[in-house]
């Protein structure tokens, strides 16, 4: 659970761009359909002439056993790379939870008020056109950087930080 | 290989895939649960996850005893 302040208010989840999403439903869907162009091979060439139906219950049963657990790989899989691996973007704060495999959880967080620099790579042919990329995000000191991959409009997010950057409460205690 | 040991096999991959689908979908339901986001597209995706697990599930079973009583 991530706990807000009193005034903090969640202006932006941003998650991995869908196309990276889509890789990997491709990648499972290859995965469970492999061992169906494996039985039509055995079917057609290795065990000609041979009667083979009473194998069929056999073969269907432990196909369905491998649907189900490809099936509950892929929902582990889109759980720990997609769904919860978030950044939050607050008028105080941004925070970075990474979901790593099923047992381990990283959040990381930095106040927007000490962001310096933000860097936007947008690397390859796919994400030019499919407008993804990665944001480097810097603050003052020799603090690690946020490093946010695959994100969708990463120039829309970079001017969202600056926009929100400007305004934090913070900023405005000190000016008053 | 002859069908008795086929129906053995059959029998604890039953077992074992039904036990490691149990126990990952209790596991993913916490996390849904505990660390989730935006709550409302939680529901749906535990609808769709228990839908197709289900469907998936019922189909492995009815095989499953099919081979049992052939």
């Amino acid at each position: 659970m991530i706990q807000l302040y009193g005034n903090e208010t969640i202006i932006k989840t941003i998650r991995r761009h869908w196309f990276v999403v889509a890789i990997d439903i491709l990648m499972f869907l290859a995965l469970a359909l492999v061992p169906l162009f494996v039985i039509m091979l055995f079917s057609n060439n290795i065990i000609k002439g041979e009667d083979t139906s009473h194998y069929n219950a056999f073969i269907a049963f432990f196909y369905l056993v491998w649907l189900e657990l490809s099936w509950t790989m892929f929902s582990v899989a889109w759980t720990t790379n997609y769904y919860l691996d978030v950044v939050l973007l607050t008028n105080r704060r941004l925070l970075k939870i990474e979901q790593k495999g099923l047992f381990a959880r990283d959040i990381a967080e930095m106040r927007l008020e000490r962001i310096q620099d933000i860097r936007v790579d947008i690397m390859g042919i796919i994400p030019s056109l499919l407008d993804f990329g990665t944001l480097k995000v810097q603050t003052a000191g020799e603090e690690e950087q946020f490093v946010i991959v695959d994100v969708p409009n990463p120039n829309g997010i970079k001017n969202s930080i600056f926009e929100h950057h400007d305004v934090t409460p913070s900023t405005t205690k000190q000016s008053i | 290989m002859d069908t008795s040991t086929l129906k053995l096999v059959s029998l604890l991959t039953f077992v074992l895939s039904t036990l490691f689908a149990f126990i990952l979908s209790i596991v993913l339901n916490y996390h849904w649960t505990n660390y989730s986001i935006n709550t409302t597209s939680l529901k749906k995706i535990q609808f769709v996850y228990i839908l197709i697990t289900s469907i998936l599930f019922f189909l492995t079973t009815a095989l499953f005893l099919n081979i049992l009583a052939s």
